[in-house]
């Protein structure tokens, strides 16, 4: 299997099991278990093998997303457990600062979830967080293209 | 990967109006941000931390000539990005040699290295362009075009030559037209100057001055009044002892003979059979001299000595030279001992073996004569060491050198040639 199929799965298995998630809403108890069984072997297989560390975030994901029918904080707890995993397999958090951005991320991330899970309404709270996405990506394409300029000679 | 999952899901989550959703795909998408926040942050310090350094053997460059420039680029990196720099080279200047791209090193002892070198085909003052440098981690990757002043510097002054002027001109009756500096000056524009007070004005190009709003003035090439030297490889007895090539040689060094004796120009005649000379006629003038000698010793021979067991003094100092370059990279560091010990016979065997005595002797002769031109008559059957090193004497004397064969045609004969010569010119004898 390549890196492509390997990543085509983790996202057949992403759209799947958020789509069988939605049709068991009433009655969770018993998808805990797969999904929990589905995430266990991909870590254990990611351990000999990296390249499946993707499903295994995304199966991960998966399971946060069911979890948050049970509780927004187990999900939280999953999900950042989930990212913790996938950055220090991937050799991402080695540096001091590394460390700093990932805290503040889990800080910002269990932010998020408060937000959510007290408005519970996921059209306001989609705009909104989308219009936020917006700006922050027009902010940093304008900070790239300064320092493209800094760096041409153009500004000197 | 992972934004197109953040996509997807809050897609699904806005439709299937989920909360839990909306959450994963916000932290996917707040995952793809900080790396990305982390990574803008990173390059900051990594393009601040560059410094870029090139060396130029000279200032002064004639036009079409090939300048080898060594680029020094220092970068604080860290472990997880990679970073390589790809040099630009101006419009006008095309690379002759080596590679624009490096990847650049983690430690911060070692600068990394670029060697190459670039021909210039516009003439004025110009200076570099600066480079490209490509940053990339996990997930992102930007290119940073570093063409500031301060990455821009040697400024290299490119002086003109005419391009479609030719190299030299044969003018039977006045000498030879040679690019050098002379008292006597011939026709031919060897380059351009800007003009000095005290230049005659007949010399300044008025065209080329009007066009740069500057005064420049014409250099002419000088005439010189030397004979060339005809060598006549003998064949092996052994080999080619009924050669009916040999025969075509031998009516063509005749003919030579003839016009020259006929114009009143001297001819200096070196006889040799493989390293091995034969005899040898010096700016000699007398016909029955020369005739002669083209009766008696114009035979194939047979060949005492043979160079192809001496390995060439240059290609031993390139040998060295190429080990020091190697020897610098710090991936080379546990084969160093081997290395330092093969520099070290190799110096042992330059200092110990000396010249071979055939080399010594042409160097001597082409001292003496020092001719313009070379012209080598052989069958170029069999060894050729001895060919190629009087092609390596002519180069470092900086005279012409014309092999001329009657095996011109063959393929077998030009491909062997093919190894020893550069940009000398082959003939066929007809």
């Amino acid at each position: 299997m390549n890196f492509l199929q390997i990543n085509l799965l983790g996202m057949s298995i992403l759209t799947a099991g958020t789509l069988v998630s939605i049709a068991f809403v009433l009655n969770m108890w018993y998808i805990y278990s797969i999904l929990l069984f589905i995430n266990f072997s991909l870590w254990i297989k990611s351990l000999n093998n990296t390249i499946f560390i993707l499903p295994f975030f995304f199966s991960g994901i998966l399971l946060s997303f069911a979890a948050w029918f049970a509780s927004p904080w187990i999900s939280m707890i999953l999900l950042s457990s989930s990212f913790g995993i996938y950055q220090f397999n991937e050799k991402l958090v080695q540096t001091f600062r590394e460390r700093v951005f990932f805290l503040i991320m889990i800080v910002i991330i269990i932010l998020t979830g408060l937000v959510i899970s007290t408005i519970n309404r996921v059209i306001p709270t989609f705009f909104l967080l989308f219009s936020l996405f917006v700006i922050i990506i027009i902010l940093s394409r304008i900070s790239e293209f300064r320092l493209q300029k800094k760096y041409s000679g153009d500004k000197e | 990967m992972i934004f197109s999952a953040c996509i997807l899901l809050s897609v699904l989550a806005a439709f299937f109006d989920q909360p839990g959703l909306l959450f994963v795909s916000c932290s996917l998408g707040l995952f793809v941000l900080f790396r990305y926040i982390y990574f803008f942050h990173t390059i900051l310090k990594i393009a601040s931390s560059c410094s870029i350094t090139r060396k130029v053997e000279k200032k002064h460059f004639h036009q079409g000539n090939q300048i080898r420039v060594v680029l020094e680029i220092k970068i604080h990196n860290p472990d997880n990005f990679q970073v390589s720099y790809t040099e630009i080279l101006p419009p006008g200047w095309i690379l002759a040699q080596g590679d624009l791209e490096i990847p650049i090193c983690t430690s911060e002892e070692h600068a990394s290295k670029l060697t190459y070198w670039f021909i210039s085909m516009i003439h004025g003052i110009r200076g570099f362009v600066g480079g490209d440098l490509i940053i990339s981690d996990y997930f992102f990757s930007i290119t940073l075009r570093l063409s500031g002043k301060k990455y821009s510097y040697p400024e290299i002054k490119i002086i003109p030559v005419p391009l479609f002027e030719k190299e030299d001109k044969i003018t039977s009756f006045i000498g030879r037209e040679i690019d050098q500096l002379g008292l006597v000056h011939g026709q031919g524009i060897r380059s351009f100057r800007e003009y000095i007070p005290g230049d005659e004005m007949k010399t300044i190009d008025w065209k080329m001055s009007a066009k740069y709003a500057k005064l420049f003035v014409r250099e002419y090439t000088s005439l010189h009044f030397k004979s060339p030297l005809i060598i006549v490889d003998l064949p092996d007895i052994d080999v080619n002892e009924n050669d009916d090539r040999f025969i075509i040689i031998v009516r063509a060094i005749s003919g030579i003979i003839d016009k020259a004796l006929k114009r009143g120009t001297k001819l200096s005649l070196l006889v040799i059979s493989g390293p091995n000379i034969i005899e040898m006629l010096i700016e000699d003038h007398n016909w029955n001299n020369l005739m002669e000698l083209v009766r008696n010793k114009f035979h194939p021979t047979s060949r005492l000595h043979h160079l192809y067991r001496v390995k060439q003094r240059s290609l031993i100092r390139k040998e060295i030279r190429d080990i020091m370059d190697i020897s610098d990279i710090p991936d080379f560091e546990k084969e160093k001992n081997y290395y330092k010990n093969k520099v070290h016979i190799l110096h042992k065997i330059l200092l110990d073996s000396g010249m071979t005595r055939f080399s010594v002797q042409i160097t001597r002769l082409l001292g003496i004569i020092h001719p313009d031109e070379v012209y080598l008559y052989s069958l170029c059957s069999g060894d050729l060491s001895h060919i190629e090193e009087i092609i390596n004497q002519t180069r470092y004397q900086n005279i012409k050198f014309q092999l001329k064969t009657p095996l011109f045609d063959h393929p077998e004969s030009v491909a062997q040639l093919g190894k020893i010569i550069q940009s000398e010119k082959i003939e066929g004898v007809l």
